[in-house]
């Protein structure tokens, strides 16, 4: 490609040209051909250059933590990423700048992105830099972009070596200000009158001395005891019978609505992983399982040990990088994203020789009103759903107007159908749709809006999704989601063998009336002596109930200020009558961005420790 | 970071410049031998310009100001245009003017790639840049202007450069030989030929050597570069078929999700 550069001195040479050997000035002529062979040589050159280097180059990626290589990391952790593009071409590429692109999850923290030099066998290029991970999910590297220019500056080309790289950031460690010692207990008998009501076990904890009996095992015999009272005592030890806890994770696209590391998942994640080491150390069961609107994604059976940990915590960090998903997002909005991720990430497949785009293809033939999704409500009074109708037969029948006729010329929607065409080719071949799928994206706006998402979310962009529909209601709301949180909840009831807790991470505001599945299989595990706990995801930045909302501002940023102040709103509201829900079957109800939200779920577990070695 | 060899020899824009300079010395002598006066103290004083200075013009309007001063003395010693100047086929002073110029243009350029911007401007990377006006001083995000680091230059680079040069001025008087050979036919006038020449070997030169890079491109897809490829042709084969197909679907699917909502 030439740059402007490159244009100018063409341009201008050649017109020079023509007016020297059309006056026939022999000297001219002659000087002004030199510049012309040069920039053509200068130009063969590059190209020779580009199209020799351009397979024979090679990524070499790693990521170190204090100089060692590591494959998984851990969140709030910081790592170096060393990234080395190497040739193996005998050829040199002069000039090329190297970018790479910092993962959506990570933070930068020091250090460049990109770098420049010459690139040939000998000499790599080298770029380091130093990332935050602030939150759990994967690590996505594509590849680095490379930039290449003659060194003139004449001409250039954009290449993308392509190495796609995952790396695991594990949930954090976090130490919540309730997390409760994990050292001994004192052996203390209680004091005359406050007996704890404990089980016989075969524990370590001494909990009673009596009467001998026959059959007792002679090691049990507490000889000090038995001398001071002149008869043979028996100590009793504690039962020791673990405490399971299962954790019930939503992670539907109403907790998945955010930015990447920034959402109401990553907190719940959080909850969920400091249960789950908090357990570990006491040596109980932690079980998972993660439902979304579509599946019961994983399940995970109670159990303990290391690797059953970082079994649960793996699944966690998978869950935490999945990204919103709905039936129907405007393209308007998506597909300039999507095409802007194609530019830096797919150029080769932008060419205009291997993506074409005719030109006048939308001035010839735009997309018809009758495949565009109608986002219009019918008018309840009749004149004007007349009127309504009325219109929309105009706009359909084939001698009527409608917004393709009239807009075919527009710029905006001639630049929108030419992204669309590119996108959807690269689309179709990417996820093997099959030879006529261009022509189906093309066409067919519920199915590319749902492709553009898919491969957005794959490279973690974060996509501008509406979360309310054309009449107003939440498009994440889902209530299969409930019912098949009711149905898991209910397996996991009919497998439980003591008193077990059940933990909810679940999204419940905007269930509105379709609480009732959850709230009957809640029912069943609190007959059958289990303990609940729900703790609902709220959306950052919204006001918890009982926290102060920002003072609204003047001007233009009022109507937002006030159209937050009623979201929070109606969310507290809807909180307050999940809390009432519960609080009928003695089920509490936390929200997570509380900070004694872990605290809770640990006391849950401590209390439940106490009454399994109760005396039912 | 690259981590090549750091040379022995440091080498600095002054390098770059002084071969501008030498082109320009060149052009100078070349002409003032041909007998340009005026018109060469012009190029010289433009030359200067575009050497110390950082105006990216400068090689465009030393061109300009080169093709004016030419013009001038054609016209100043025949007084028409009508008349062909009279020189032979290879002349040394002509070929030491196409030189200096070259070198002159060539050098200029790989200046401009170090002291402004090698890339074009991308408006996706912008920077923070301070503005002033009067008494007023702002901060406004502008694109990214990026020039090579100087730390990249090395001797060698400068050494390929000088060989090169000469390359350009002996295919200029290769292809002056071809152009300005008479014709056989004489059907337009002989600047008319040259004119065709010219069109003629650029366009097929061009054309030809496209075709054979492009083709070379295509041998080196990778498989889904190919995929988008074979794709596209087939949509440009059948384009009209498929859609009317694909819009009978999409219409028909969204016939029944509205259908599916009334009930």
């Amino acid at each position: 490609m030439l740059t402007s550069r490159g244009w100018w001195l063409l341009l201008v040479n050649l017109a020079l040209l023509v007016v020297a050997i059309s006056l026939g000035l022999g000297t001219l002529t002659l000087a002004l051909l030199a510049i012309l062979a040069w920039f053509l040589g200068a130009w063969l050159q590059f190209h020779v250059r580009l199209r020799w280097t351009a397979s024979a180059i090679c990524v070499e990626r790693s990521l170190l933590r204090q100089g060692m290589p590591i494959e998984v990391l851990w969140a709030q952790s910081t790592a170096t990423v060393v990234a080395r593009l190497c040739s193996r071409s005998r050829l040199a590429l002069p000039y090329l700048a190297v970018f790479d692109r910092v993962p959506a999850l990570a933070r930068w923290q020091k250090g460049d992105t990109w770098s420049e030099g010459e690139l040939h066998r000998a000499a790599a290029v080298e770029i380091s830099y130093q990332i935050n991970c602030p939150a759990a999910g994967r690590l996505r590297f594509d590849g680095l972009k490379v930039q290449v220019a003659d060194l003139q500056g004449l001409f250039t080309a954009h290449l993308f070596t392509r190495d796609v790289r995952h790396y695991r950031v594990l949930p954090p460690r976090i130490d919540e200000p309730g997390h409760l010692p994990t050292i001994k207990r004192h052996n203390l008998l209680p004091h005359l009158g406050t007996h704890r009501h404990l089980r016989p076990g075969s524990g370590s904890e001494l909990l009673d001395l009596r009467d001998y009996l026959p059959g007792d095992p002679p090691k049990m015999i507490a000889w000090k005891a038995s001398a001071r009272r002149d008869r043979l005592i028996t100590k009793e030890f504690e039962s020791e019978v673990p405490v399971r806890c299962t954790l019930f994770v939503d992670v539907s696209s109403s907790v998945r609505v955010g930015p990447p590391g920034a959402n109401a998942l990553t907190r719940v994640i959080a909850i969920a992983s400091a249960v789950v080491h908090a357990n570990a150390e006491q040596r109980d069961l932690s079980g998972l399982c993660l439902v979304d609107e579509h599946a019961v994604r994983g399940v995970i059976r109670p159990g303990r040990g290391k690797r059953h940990v970082y079994r649960v915590i793996q699944e966690l960090a998978d869950a935490a990088e999945l990204a919103p998903v709905t039936e129907f997002a405007p393209l308007e909005r998506l597909v300039p994203l999507a095409y802007g991720l194609a530019q830096d990430v797919y150029p080769e497949l932008l060419e205009k020789d291997v993506n074409a785009f005719p030109w006048w293809l939308p001035l010839w033939s735009p997309q018809p009103i009758y495949t565009v999704p109608r986002t219009e409500q019918v008018p309840k009074s009749w004149p004007w759903r007349m009127w309504f109708y009325c219109r929309r037969w105009m706009r359909e029948s084939p001698i009527g107007l409608h917004r393709g006729r009239l807009f075919r010329f527009a710029p905006g929607q001639h630049r929108m159908y030419r992204l669309r065409k590119r996108v959807a080719a690269i689309l179709a071949v990417r996820y093997h749709l099959g030879p006529a799928a261009l022509a189906w994206l093309l066409e067919d706006d519920v199915a590319c809006s749902q492709y553009v998402q898919r491969f957005l979310a794959e490279h973690q962009v974060a996509a501008p999704l509406p979360l309310y529909d054309e009449r107003g209601r939440y498009r994440f709301g889902s209530p299969a989601k409930i019912e098949r949180l009711g149905k898991a909840l209910l397996g996991s009831v009919l497998r439980g063998k003591e008193n077990e807790l059940f933990v909810l991470l679940v999204d419940l505001l905007e269930a509105g009336p379709h609480l009732e599945p959850l709230l009957r299989a809640v029912r069943v595990a609190r007959a059958r002596h289990h303990q609940v706990q729900v703790i609902c995801p709220w959306p950052p930045g919204v006001p918890v109930p009982g926290q102060a909302a920002a003072p609204p501002l003047a001007g233009r940023d009022l109507l937002q200020a006030s159209l937050a102040r009623a979201s929070a709103q109606r969310l507290q509201q809807a909180y307050r009558r999940v809390q009432e829900a519960f609080a009928q079957l003695g089920v509490g109800v936390a929200l997570a961005p509380e900070e004694q939200a872990v605290s809770l779920i640990l006391n849950r577990l401590h209390k439940l420790r106490g009454w399994q070695r109760s005396i039912r | 970071m690259n981590d090549a060899p750091r040379p022995a020899m440091q080498v600095g824009t002054i390098h770059y410049q002084i071969l501008c300079g030498a082109g320009l010395v060149l052009v100078f002598f070349a002409q003032f031998d041909q007998g340009v006066f005026l018109g060469n103290l012009l190029v010289g004083c433009i030359g200067l310009l575009g050497i110390v200075s950082t105006i990216r013009i400068a090689p465009l309007l030393l061109l300009i100001v080169f093709a004016g001063a030419q013009l001038h003395f054609h016209w100043e010693m025949y007084r028409s245009f009508q008349v062909d100047e009279r020189r032979p086929l290879l002349n040394v002073r002509d070929l030491v003017l196409a030189l200096g110029l070259v070198t002159y243009v060539a050098a200029n350029c790989r200046l401009q790639s170090l002291s402004t911007r090698i890339f074009p401007a991308d408006p996706r990377q912008r920077e923070e840049k301070q503005r002033r006006r009067g008494r007023w001083r702002w901060r406004e995000l502008v694109a990214a202007q990026q020039k090579r680091a100087r730390r990249l230059l090395t001797p060698q680079e400068i050494a390929r450069f000088v060989l090169i040069l000469p390359l350009g001025a002996l295919a200029a008087q290769a292809l002056w030989f071809v152009i300005g050979r008479p014709w056989i036919l004489t059907v337009f006038h002989e600047r008319v030929h040259r004119l065709i020449s010219l069109a003629w070997l650029l366009i097929m030169g061009a054309l030809i050597t496209g075709m054979i890079l492009a083709q070379w491109r295509r041998r080196h897809m990778d498989q889904t570069a190919a995929a988008v490829y074979l794709q596209d042709t087939l949509w440009r084969e059948t384009r009209r078929e498929q859609r009317r197909t694909f819009r009978w679907l999409a219409w028909r699917r969204l016939h029944e999700r509205t259908q599916e909502q009334k009930q």
